[in-house]
């Protein structure tokens, strides 16, 4: 069978998976300029079907950025790897529309995220200042409405607006975590992190030093992939339950987080409700395991809550 | 149970042997002059009469041979003619009439081995028909009476494939009231049949006229579909076949499903669906289509991201189930059906047509798919780069069969179907012009041709010229395509908005592992082989095993529905018998050579063999043994024994040797000896001769049963009387009949070679192949060559290599000399006496020939001794009255 076998294109810009059926054609897009090989991808993938390929360096500076690349063969056109990436990286199409299958079957949640602007409370000669100053050129005049424009699509979340603008942008991250930068374990020289971030949340400051800005980042963990030294991991099983089954899952731990020089943690991500196997494997392996255990738990008080509503004179003892 | 008792009084009765020569009507007196032959057989030890008929196998050839058993008390019968697959069992029955043991016969084969290809060397050929006539009597002289197993049959039948074939054996053999397993591997059964749209030449809806049928299969007690599930292993033999099959998981409890479909509906992946040819997608949790039975979702994990949308779908239902695992079932059959059906072949291999690149180049089957009204696009018929019904549609005939590139032989049905789609798209589509490319039309069945007329009536065109490129325009992906117009000699040079190729039928995915699971040969395609291709066309070579549809090679619907019926006819022959008898050409163990018997450690015969049939307890003083149940009787543990302590009934040492002295008795030199085993390679030379391959008449075959059975020693002996030159011959190893008989071959064989290059045996004059049954052209060119050799050295040239080497193989033979009844007969060859048999035999008596080797008995206590048979029917009364009759 030839028909229905994905195709895959790779150039130096992108890599196109494409399946073409006569009623149904998929299509997914990696965009591999604004891909900072975060490793979210091949996390989310459920099917194994990204790998990494790591940044190459050279003398502390990125020759060469981190970037993925898809198994045709694997793929399975879910769309949670575009979902879930941080820097809107990867396009799903379904018969030419822009749409995640797993979002649109409730598999997978929205996350909650957002970037508002308030014209009024904006000073408009501090305009050209704030189009220039974002990361991903995202943010455009409009003259018409001599108002700013955001497009939404591409606007990785990263905040640097609401601090140049003072406020009048309004921006909500998906992810809330932590990142920690030890200077002193950092190879001397080395400026690789901060040539990858994408939110110039690690910069090099006026003294050509290492710095960080924790309030920009957005928890994508690309400066860890980057880092010379180098996680050391250990396998452990994570399980949880679903309909009365036990599912045990292959998981990851980093051992020696005390020598590394930086580190993100993703504590929980702002969504959507959804009952999804999907979706808690996703959580377990992308955040740590706290934000899994949470969200199950969540699972559990909400269906503990539908089962007492459900019984009869349950809403009385739910109030109690 | 067999009585296998190897005492002859050759005293008091010594061989008298009747020689018949057939002419096979002109078949075998053109070429050979038999009464030549009759007249040599007379000069033959033992030979008391020889005749020739000119069909031997007639009634009159019958009677005659059992008239002469009467009047000149035969003891032993040989009949020059044709094939053992041929007519060997005629002959048994016609002497075993006569009262005769039918295993006192010797069929001595002119026909495919010498008439029909030495058509050129009249008198070399009878020079050769006379020598495989001696070493039939040679043989014959020392064949033992035996009696045929026994077995019990287990009255259950298990059919592999659920196609159409398969589903019409299932309700035959269950109308019959016999329990039928249906072993399907996909998760539905209906096959390809259920893909079309319509079916030639009546025009019926292929599936409403099969999912009557399907239902019934699924409603029906006597029988048990296994879909999604593959036959992993099969042990045992006919009427007493142990089978395990896989259940692959589906993720789906079959008792609880009902086939309601809520759960696809919440399933957010979306895969080609294979039985829609790709053309539409199915989700992770699907059934292949509407009409499938069992009605039972299944969970594609290759595909599924385990969301649990569809658990929650399923809800209180509770029939999903992820824990699932592989399971095995152990089913006890007595027969076996094979209906594996085809697949169709990828024709992006022929890369001037460009399938797979330009996307309005399609397949037959994707066209069926197109238009059919339960298709992906409900019945319209559209082309897949816009989805748009094209205004014209060329089909090309014959893509990947009648291609020496691809495949040779012609798929059968595709002539039809191409007609049949292009009159259904012309009823759609009035004014759809089709041009039907073409080498020939082929129409051999009842109402097709009229069919075909009706075809040309309704415009279609048909354009004689196989395309020879195909050219898409980038813009409008319009395809031009390219060919000769053989008619009009002209270039062709044709537009049109799609294309259909009738790609080639080949046989269906892991038709060769299945074959290696069943020890049933396929051929070089991987179709089924038939055990006679005109006579037992639905019998495997395997007894036990029958073939049903397209497995063997393409067929269309009649033909499968047909052949399913006949092949559980087949297979109720054996079901319905209640027991069933089988050859007893099984090895055993002359306990006293056996080195463990005097404290020795040695399990060889343990290891070679692939049945498990042999009880080895070394070190216990005890010695091996064979069960007789289990063992199949290739020989491959008699040729292994160090001890030579294991000989094999009718296949025994001395019995090929015999044949081997007769061959080489004359002119050894010049001669090429093949050993051939009885089925790939005896096989390929029948073939060879059925399709009249010429090669030198300086050939000389012997059959055994498997390559295995090949001892190093046969060889060395036939180099030590001379021989020119010597082949092995077998399976493919991976087609060996007797799963490892081949490799083991291999190894002894591959090591032998070293041996003889080391004492001056020319490489080109001992070779090893594989030679499949198909393969007669291969067989014919391996003695092309081989005699070659034997003429490029010359016969002063081998008579010095095999001097040279003589005093090394001489001692090298020592051991084989110590088994008694070869050990008589090379005593006899060295006195020069070896056609005084008549006295030779009446001293064999003290030399050890006559002396008593029962079967073995188990040499286990008697309690477990049947429990290690695992037939206890057929092993305890032999175990019994080896001990005596206890």
């Amino acid at each position: 069978m030839r028909r229905g076998a994905t195709v895959k294109t790779k150039t130096e810009q992108r890599i196109v998976l494409d399946r073409k059926m006569v009623t149904l054609h998929q299509t997914q897009t990696w965009d591999l300029d604004r891909c900072v090989g975060c490793q979210i991808g091949p996390l989310v993938c459920p099917k194994d079907a990204i790998s990494h390929v790591p940044a190459v360096l050279e003398n502390g500076r990125l020759k060469q950025r981190a970037s993925v690349d898809i198994d045709p063969e694997k793929c399975v056109f879910c769309g949670m790897c575009s979902v879930m990436c941080p820097t809107n990286a990867i396009t799903m199409l379904v018969n030419g529309k822009e749409e995640a299958p797993v979002q649109k079957y409730e598999a997978f949640p929205l996350l909650i995220e957002s970037n508002k602007f308030n014209r009024d409370a904006f000073d408009m000669s501090r305009r050209d200042f704030v189009i220039e100053n974002c990361p991903t050129d995202v943010i455009s005049y409009d003259a018409k409405a001599d108002t700013l424009k955001v497009d939404q699509k591409y606007c990785i979340r990263c905040r640097q607006c609401e601090v140049a603008s003072d406020g009048a942008f309004t921006v909500v991250q998906p992810w809330q975590g932590s990142v920690t930068l030890r200077r002193e374990l950092c190879v001397e020289g080395c400026l690789a992190c901060a040539d990858i971030c994408p939110t110039r949340a690690l910069h090099v400051d006026e003294n050509g030093a290492l710095a960080l800005a924790d309030y920009y980042c957005i928890k994508c963990g690309a400066c860890m992939q980057v880092c010379p030294i180098k996680a050391e991991v250990e396998p452990y099983e994570v399980s949880f339950e679903y309909a009365g089954t036990t599912y045990t899952r292959e998981h990851e731990r980093i051992t020696n987080l005390d020598q590394l020089p930086i580190v993100v943690e993703r504590w929980r991500v702002g969504h959507t409700e959804v009952q999804s196997g999907a979706w808690v494997a996703a959580l377990i392996r992308l955040a740590d395991d706290k934000a899994g255990e949470t969200e199950i738990d969540r699972k559990r008080a909400l269906r503990r809550r539908d089962l007492l509503t459900a019984l009869k004179g349950g809403r009385s003892l739910l109030d109690k | 149970m067999a009585k296998t008792t190897r005492e002859i009084d050759y005293e008091n009765d010594p061989p008298r042997i009747g020689v018949y020569v057939c002419h096979c009507g002109s078949n075998i007196a053109s070429v050979i002059t038999p009464s030549e032959v009759v007249d040599y057989a007379k000069t033959l030890p033992g030979v008391v009469v020889a005749k020739e008929h000119r069909y031997a196998c007639s009634d009159p050839g019958q009677s005659m041979i059992q008239q002469d058993i009467k009047e000149y008390g035969l003891n032993r019968v040989v009949v020059a003619a044709c094939s053992v697959a041929m007519h060997e069992p005629t002959f048994k029955a016609c002497i075993s009439d006569a009262g005769l043991n039918p295993f006192m016969f010797q069929m001595a084969n002119i026909r495919e081995h010498s008439s029909w290809v030495h058509s050129h060397e009249k008198a070399a050929a009878t020079e050769k028909a006379k020598d495989l006539v001696a070493a039939a009597v040679a043989k014959v002289t020392y064949v033992h009476p035996l009696e045929m197993f026994e077995v019990p049959v287990t009255r259950r039948a298990l059919i592999v494939g659920g196609g159409i074939a398969g589903i019409s054996a299932a309700l035959d053999l269950a109308d019959m009231n016999i329990e039928t397993y249906l072993v399907e591997k996909s998760p539905t059964i209906g096959g390809r049949m259920a893909q079309l749209d319509k079916t030639f030449p009546t025009m019926d809806c292929s599936i409403c006229i099969e999912a009557p049928k399907m239902v019934d299969v699924g409603k029906n007690r006597n029988i048990h579909i296994l879909s999604y599930s593959e036959v992993k292993e099969v042990n045992g033999y006919i009427g007493n076949f142990k089978v395990k099959v896989e259940r692959k998981p589906r993720y789906v409890l079959e008792d609880k499903c009902t086939g309601c479909g809520l759960c696809a509906e919440v399933c957010p992946i979306d895969v080609p669906n294979i039985f829609e040819e790709g053309l539409g997608p199915r989700k992770a949790i699907y059934v292949p289509m509407a009409q499938a039975v069992p009605s039972i979702y299944t969970i594609d994990m290759d595909a599924c991201i385990k969301c649990f949308k569809c658990v929650d779908a399923c809800g209180a239902l509770s029939a999903i189930d992820f824990a699932q695992q592989p399971e095995i079932v152990e089913l006890d059959i007595g027969a076996i059906i094979i209906a594996t059906g085809y697949d169709t072949w990828d024709p992006s291999e022929i890369e001037e047509y460009g399938f797979g690149v330009y996307e309005n180049v399609t397949t037959m089957m994707e066209i069926e798919r197109l238009h059919c009204a339960g298709g992906p696009t409900v019945g319209e018929f559209v082309r897949p780069s816009d989805g748009k019904v094209p205004k014209n549609l060329a089909l090309i005939q014959c893509v990947g069969s009648r291609d020496k590139r691809y495949h040779e032989y012609c798929s059968g049905f595709c002539c039809m179907y191409t007609i049949k789609n292009a009159m259904l798209l012309k009823w759609l589509y009035p004014d759809m012009d089709i041009i039907i490319f073409r080498i020939d039309i082929r129409t051999p069945g009842k109402t097709y041709e009229e069919f075909y007329e009706r075809a040309r009536e309704a415009g279609i065109h048909f354009i004689q010229g196989r395309p020879s490129e195909i050219v898409e325009d980038p813009v409008t992906k319009n395809l031009v395509v390219h060919a000769e117009n053989i008619a009009t000699g002209r270039h062709v040079a044709l537009e049109v908005e799609m294309v259909g190729l009738a790609n080639a039928a080949i046989p269906s995915e892991g038709s060769f592992d299945l074959g290696r699971v069943l020890t049933v040969p396929n051929d070089t395609y991987g179709w089924f082989m038939e055990s006679h291709p005109k006579l037992k066309p639905l019998d495997t070579p395997t007894e036990g095993i029958y073939l049903a549809g397209a497995a063997q090679g393409p067929k269309d619907i009649p033909q499968s529905v047909s052949q399913g019926s006949g092949a559980a006819g087949r297979a109720s022959r054996v079901l319905n018998a209640g027991k069933w008898e089988i050859d007893p050409i099984i090895a055993y163990v002359d306990p006293e050579r056996c080195i463990n018997s005097r404290g020795g450690k040695c399990d060889i015969c343990y290891r070679v063999c692939p049945y498990g049939a042999v009880i080895n307890l070394p070190g216990t003083g005890q010695p091996s043994s064979i069960i007789p149940a289990k063992c199949h009787g290739c020989g491959t543990c008699v040729a292994e024994c160090p001890q030579n302590a294991i000989s094999q009934h009718h296949f025994s040492d001395g019995q090929i040797v015999a044949q081997l002295h007769a061959l080489l008795a004359e002119k050894p030199e010049e001669k090429v000896i093949a050993f051939t085993c009885r089925w790939c390679s005896g096989m390929g030379a029948d073939n060879a001769g059925t399709s009249h391959f010429e090669y030198p008449a300086n050939t000389r075959n012997i059959l055994v049963m498997c390559a295995g059975r090949v001892d190093a020693d046969f060889v060395m002996e036939a180099f030590r009387l001379g021989a020119g030159a010597v082949l092995v011959s077998g399976c493919h190893p991976q087609d060996c009949h007797y799963i490892s008989g081949r490799n083991f071959a291999d190894t002894r064989i591959t090591r032998l070679f070293a041996q003889l290059e080391k004492l001056g045996i020319s490489p080109g004059r001992f070779r090893l192949e594989s030679v499949s049954a198909t393969e007669g052209a291969k067989w014919a060119r391996i003695m092309r060559e081989m005699s070659a050799v034997v003429q490029e050295l010359g016969p002063e040239g081998i008579r010095a290599e095999n001097e040279k080497a003589l005093p090394q193989l001489t001692k090298r033979l020592a051991r084989m000399r110590e088994v008694p009844e070869v050990g008589y007969l090379l005593r006899l060859a060295d006195g020069a006496a070896l056609k005084d048999v008549e006295t030779g035999v009446k001293q064999a008596r003290d030399k050890g020939l006559g002396q008593t080797v029962g079967v073995t008995e188990c040499q286990l206590p008697e309690a477990t001794a049947c429990d290690t048979c695992q037939l206890a029917a057929a092993c305890a009364p032999e175990t019994k009255q080896a001990k005596g009759g206890k």
